[in-house]
């Protein structure tokens, strides 16, 4: 992690392409305008679960493939990765370095985050995990790096 | 009435046997006194039992043990065994029946008897050297629990796995999602 606020704030910048920043933040200001965060929630969620549609993953028999095959996708869209680890409970989902924080800004973390959450969601539906839901833990923080759980 | 033992003293300072000697006394004492109560009569083996031995040469090693002290020691408590944090040892043994359920607090080293209840013992750092609990002697590790899909889908759902890994069924968007 750099020391410097700026660098890291700079980095953090270089997740999103500048010829899409502007675009993503004007279109977050617009849906904020028109809808509630619980609404816009939902609607990045259905996002995700398209996006899921449009990525399916190969058959998978363990964890680790899951996660190999996940993490597969998302490194090809430079979009970070993911580690699930198991507890006795719930499977939790650490995705590190999403973009998603990055474009459409830190102030819109609260309805942003439903992208991966539906992203997940459909990937452990198509696993054979639709009974289990996929729950956002916290707030992605300033890199992008979101833990999510998927528990009864 | 106070019994005298002048007779059998006497025997041993002339070097001499007190075994045909009976105290005669003390028997009648005995006799008049089962007469007098029923009840006397019904332990009357256990009365006869407290007439002592007029032989007193046999030396303590064939002194009979009073009852009540044989009592005592078959009735002692089994010693409480000190609970080792080996984790995984301690989890493997049966629990002691005889043994008290848990070391008590005062058994425990100062430290580890402050631990025990107090609940700021964490930020101290002694929690640590608390006896085990049944929950920190089986530490779950990630490596013990299953990695195939089915299985943890199935342990999360808290649903028996039934046939083994089951095929994922064919996957459709959830209604509302799309």
């Amino acid at each position: 992690m750099p020391s410097s606020p700026d660098i890291a704030a700079h980095l953090v910048r270089q997740q999103c392409s500048v010829q899409w920043r502007g675009f993503f933040q004007a279109l977050a200001a617009e849906f904020v305008a028109a809808l509630p965060p619980e609404d816009l929630r939902a609607l990045m969620f259905r996002v995700g679960a398209r996006f899921a549609a449009d990525h399916p993953l190969p058959a998978c028999a363990t964890v680790e493939d899951l996660q190999r095959s996940m993490t597969a996708v998302w490194t090809s869209i430079d979009w970070g990765w993911v580690d699930l680890t198991q507890e006795v409970a719930q499977l939790n989902i650490h995705h590190s370095l999403s973009p998603v924080s990055a474009a459409f800004g830190s102030d819109h973390v609260q309805w942003s985050g439903g992208f991966l959450e539906g992203v997940y969601q459909s990937w452990f539906d198509q696993a054979g995990a639709g009974q289990l839901k996929v729950v956002q833990c916290a707030p992605a923080d300033a890199w992008g790096c979101v833990h999510l759980q998927l528990s009864r | 009435m106070k019994h005298s033992d002048d007779i059998v003293n006497l025997f041993q300072q002339f070097g001499a046997k007190a075994d045909p000697y009976h105290e005669l006394a003390r028997k009648q004492e005995h006799q008049l006194s089962n007469e007098r109560w029923p009840l006397v009569s019904a332990v009357r083996n256990a009365v006869a039992d407290d007439v002592p031995s007029v032989d007193r040469s046999a030396g303590t090693a064939a002194a009979p043990i009073p009852q009540q002290a044989q009592a005592s020691v078959s009735a002692r408590p089994a010693p409480v065994v000190a609970v080792q944090r080996t984790a995984p040892v301690a989890a493997e043994l049966p629990r002691p029946v005889a043994a008290p359920a848990a070391v008590s607090a005062d058994r425990l080293p100062p430290a580890a008897a402050l631990a025990s209840r107090s609940p700021l013992a964490g930020l101290a750092g002694l929690r640590g050297q608390t006896a085990p609990t049944i929950a920190e002697e089986q530490p779950v590790h990630q490596e013990s629990l299953p990695a195939d899909l089915p299985s943890v889908f199935a342990r999360l759902a808290g649903t028996p796995v039934v046939g083994g890994a089951a095929p994922a069924p064919a996957w459709q968007p959830r209604k509302g999602h799309l």
